[in-house]
């Protein structure tokens, strides 16, 4: 059916904070039009500060644009201006704009914009000054291009018994679109997706299934929360909590929009995999079984039943669920200074870390509080008797806690850990105001050499991390070619990882007396068990901006559950470098490197590119009011699954 | 708006305050810097700007009042300069631990580096301190000859922690290392010999060289295209190499290839001399 009319909304508006351009508040007009129609109103002031996230008012901020008399070829051109007022001089911060090629079919396309970079002079770093969600669904499409015709007809007919065709009323043969993308949200322009076919006039636009949409923050998501995992858990069929547990998968595009998703139907093509319940509808859960080790499985959705014609197809791993304990320490300043544990609450990063399990279940590993409630260094149960593994204490130098440099082999992260057991430990800040895993001892590859002046260590040069392999279709998070229509088959990817740290190497000097200590007050304790230290920095003011409300807002940028959901990707991504994953997507960097871990493909525009660039967790996109980073991917899967403190 | 000091004294708006503290700072009028001062060194004023929770988890700039020291940091005639070198002596800013690192920042545009704000980044670069990556983050900012002689007596401190020595050179001045001020400093501190010999290979590092692996961050710092170096740097890159590879026993594995190697990058290769040893590298 031809789309008659498009909806582009403005949704939100992150103020960057790559670099310190922006110093106090500003007040921001958004000066934002679609095929010259204005969205929202550019008298409108924020007042923002740098890393504010804006999440616009749907009804305030969208807009719907006739595109009836648009023709092939055409486009509606979507540009937003921002301009910071200001009583000595207004500041035009860049402009972005993109265009939407007709015929307007996409039904939930998500166009982010970079704004352009900026000269910061002597005194600052060049920047940029904003990130730009437009979101365009459809509005209106008629059954004919006739205004006067029906405004619906049947888009397919299903003969008695099994059919094998499709086609209109008109008797066009086609194949409906059915896709299950292993990455979800799926990965938004320009990255690369299989070219849709052309559908016959006529038939209704296609739907993005809310299912396949990532677009609320979750509240206490389960574990199986996201969709289309690589790993497809070995479950017993008596799990009480199977519901919870059982993977979930999910069409994520079908067109036409209206076809009946009750006639989808999955099977289990090969592999040790077994639906749970029902194999008809748009999402099924799935489970493993046997107790073999990681292999692949196999999957087709079909028309109405087991020899229907085949609509899409998916894979997956089946493996034993594994489980890995954790810690979360809270360390606090020293004479009062610097508190972490009077900033984040016990409460509070107990919900970041349900986030950060559920994003991790993905590869079929479940995260434990640490059972073990030995402790050391002074920790203390945070508040006492929890059993989520929260502990608290008080550093010997605030130099531990307060603008800790990620590049000096950490103090922090020794703070009441235990071998073999992840250690977050929650810091103030950070000189380099993120999070870091620096202590990514154990994972495969070779740590960089030690360099040792004045009898300090320091990290030297020649880590490498190590390959790991996979081939076959669909390819791993649908890199080109995926193997999927319009795609040629799958071919071999080879992901590399991150390097290692060696701790026991590289911190003999500096850990002696430490290992000293805690073998005298703790026996036994010996140097080799740093080398079980898996662990990262987590400054606790980090995104705690968004949650603080500042006259004249009435209210804080972001609600607590985003917040918690931001918090819990940040974590999930330092956790896949401590489990030897490197960087995915190239950092919104508008000059591209490429991936870290290698796997990148030609996007939209010809470009190499990072892929997904923002929808893997090992990208930056997160730090949004609605983050994107949430896939665990194939060879990813098979990567974190190695890790040594995993047990199965 | 009007530049009325009884609005700094009385107001409740925020935003009201922070525009009035604007047209104080943009003032080259001594009187008008003073009352901002006083201001700017009020708790109770700055506590009308942004509430408690912000000066407990914002990042400095974020905060209301780094609008107001921007505006000072962006006049260029004298009284401005002196009310942000006047807020060292400040008790009330100074009571805020996130102005305490607003100021180090702020004071990269004291151009070249006046007394007072060596003295204030000397304080703040104290062993332990908190604050030392600001300080030295702010050195590399202002790159004017007393801020990098700070530099080159931090790195020559005994007291000073070895392991960030080593993370500054890597990263903050890496990130400025076309710069004739910071090479220049690079020749003092290895040919004039103003730091102890041990330092001279991991400085000689962060000019010539760069190892992701030396950095855990995701953010890892990127250094200038050399290409891009004006011609008085590259003399002295020149300078730095050729003292390197001529004089020095070089004990970093493959150091002494890079050198060579970065020369030939801006076209002063050394590659037909000095025959012998590592150095003889062809290229």
């Amino acid at each position: 059916m031809p789309v008659t009319k498009i909806k582009v909304r403005l949704v939100s508006v992150e103020v960057l904070d790559d670099s310190d351009w922006l110093w106090g508040a500003g007040e921001w007009h958004l000066h934002a039009t679609a095929d010259g129609r204005p969205i929202g109103r550019p008298t409108t002031e924020f007042a923002v500060r740098s890393g504010d996230a804006l999440t616009l008012a749907e009804a305030d901020w969208s807009t719907i644009v006739d595109v009836s008399a648009k023709a092939p070829g055409s486009f509606v051109e979507v540009k937003l201006k921002i301009i910071e007022h200001d009583f000595f001089s207004n500041d035009n911060l860049g402009e972005v704009k993109a265009r939407i090629a007709y015929p307007f079919a996409n039904p939930d396309l998500n166009v982010n914009l970079l704004s352009p970079l900026l000269s910061g002079g002597w005194f600052f770093s060049d920047y940029r000054c904003y990130r730009a969600h437009f979101k365009i669904t459809i509005a209106e499409e008629f059954a004919t291009a006739e205004t006067t015709g029906p405004t619906a007809v049947p888009v397919r007919r299903n003969a008695a018994g099994n059919v094998s065709d499709f086609s209109t009323i008109k008797g066009t043969a086609f194949t409906p679109r059915v896709e299950v993308c292993p990455v979800v949200p799926v990965p938004a322009p320009p990255a690369h997706m299989p070219t849709r076919p052309v559908m016959p006039v006529g038939l209704a636009a296609g739907v993005v299934p809310v299912a396949a949409q990532v677009t609320a923050a979750p509240s206490a998501p389960t574990l199986n929360a996201l969709p289309n995992p690589p790993l497809i858990p070995i479950l017993d069929a008596a799990d009480p909590d199977l519901a919870n547990r059982a993977a979930r998968l999910v069409l994520t595009y079908y067109e036409p929009g209206n076809l009946d998703t009750s006639k989808i139907h999955w099977k289990v093509l090969s592999g040790p995999a077994q639906i749970v319940g029902s194999r008809n509808g748009p999402e099924i859960r799935v489970r493993g079984t046997g107790n073999a080790a990681d292999t692949m499985a196999e999957f087709e959705v079909r028309w109405e039943s087991d020899t229907g014609p085949v609509l899409a197809t998916y894979r997956a791993w089946v493996g034993k669920l594994g489980t890995i304990p954790y810690r979360v320490n809270f360390l606090n300043g020293t004479g009062g200074n610097w508190p972490t544990s009077t900033i984040m609450s016990s409460a509070e990063a107990h919900a970041i870390m349900q986030v950060v399990r559920a994003i991790v279940y993905q590869a079929g590993i479940i995260m434990v509080p640490d059972p073990t409630v030995t402790v050391s260094d002074g920790a203390t149960l945070f508040p006492p008797g929890n059993v989520n593994g929260i502990y608290q204490m008080t550093v010997s130098s605030n130099t531990h806690t307060r603008n800790v440099n990620h590049d000096i082999i950490s103090r922090a992260t020794r703070y009441n850990f235990r071998p073999g057991v992840l250690n977050f430990a929650f810091v103030h800040s950070t000189s380099q105001t993120n999070a870091a895993a620096v202590d990514r001892n154990g994972i495969a590859g070779v740590a960089s050499k030690t360099q040792v002046l004045n009898g300090k260590s320091h990290y030297a040069a020649g880590g490498t991390g190590s390959t790991k392999q996979l081939d076959g279709s669909p390819s791993t998070s649908w890199i080109k070619p995926s193997g999927i229509p319009s795609d040629a088959k799958g071919v071999m990817q080879t992901l590399k990882t991150i390097e290692p740290t060696d701790r026991v190497a590289q911190a003999t000097t500096m850990d002696k007396s430490y290992v000293t200590a805690r073998n005298t007050a703790l026996v036994p304790f010996t140097a080799a068990m740093m080398g079980r230290l898996y662990a990262c920095h987590c400054p606790v003011v980090w995104g705690r901006n968004w949650l603080v409300a500042v006259p004249p807002a009435l209210a804080p940028v972001m609600t607590n559950a985003q917040y918690t959901w931001n918090c819990g990707i940040n974590l999930a991504h330092e956790l896949g470098h401590i489990l030897g994953l490197a960087h995915r997507g190239s950092g919104w960097s508008a000059t591209a490197p490429l991936s870290g871990d290698g796997m990148d493909c030609a996007n939209q525009n010809g470009v190499m590119a990072g892929h997904p660039w923002s929808e893997n967790i090992m990208t930056y996109g997160y730090g949004l009011a609605t983050p994107l980073a949430h896939d665990i991917d194939l060879i990813q899967a098979s990567v974190v699954r190695a890790h040594p403190g995993v047990t199965y | 708006m009007i530049k009325d000091p009884a609005i700094l004294r009385t107001s409740n708006d925020p935003r009201e305050l922070c525009d009035t503290a604007r047209l104080f700072a943009v003032s080259p009028d001594p009187a008008d810097q003073q009352v901002l001062l006083q201001h700017l060194g009020s708790t109770e004023f700055l506590d009308k700007l942004d509430p408690a929770a912000a000066y407990q988890v914002f990042q400095p700039h974020q905060l209301r009042a780094a609008g107001i020291v921007k505006t000072l940091m962006d006049q260029t005639t004298p009284a401005p300069r002196e009310t942000l070198i006047g807020l060292t002596q400040s008790t009330g800013f100074q009571s805020y631990e996130l102005l305490i690192e607003l100021l180090i920042r702020a004071l990269s545009v004291d151009r070249p580096a006046t007394p007072p704000t060596i003295a204030y980044w000397e304080k703040h670069l104290a062993p332990q301190s908190v604050y030392a990556d600001n300080v030295v983050r702010a050195i590399f900012i202002n790159r004017s000859k007393p801020a990098l002689q700070l530099f080159e007596r931090v790195i020559n401190d005994p007291l000073q922690d070895e392991e960030y020595k080593y993370a500054w050179l890597r990263d903050m001045m890496l990130r400025q290392r076309n710069d004739p001020e910071v090479l220049a400093m690079c020749e003092r501190m290895i040919i004039d010999k103003t730091v102890d010999p041990s330092w001279h290979e991991p400085i000689l590092e962060a000019v010539f060289d760069f190892e992701p692996s030396w950095y855990q961050t995701c953010r890892k710092p990127k250094p200038p295209l050399r290409i891009l170096a004006p011609t008085e740097s590259k003399d002295i890159f020149e300078r730095l190499g050729r003292h390197a590879v001529n004089t020095m026993t070089l004990v970093k594995p493959g150091l002494g290839l890079t050198i060579r190697l970065a020369l030939k990058e801006i076209g002063r290769s050394i590659d037909d001399e000095n025959a012998g040893g590592e150095a003889n590298v062809v290229v």
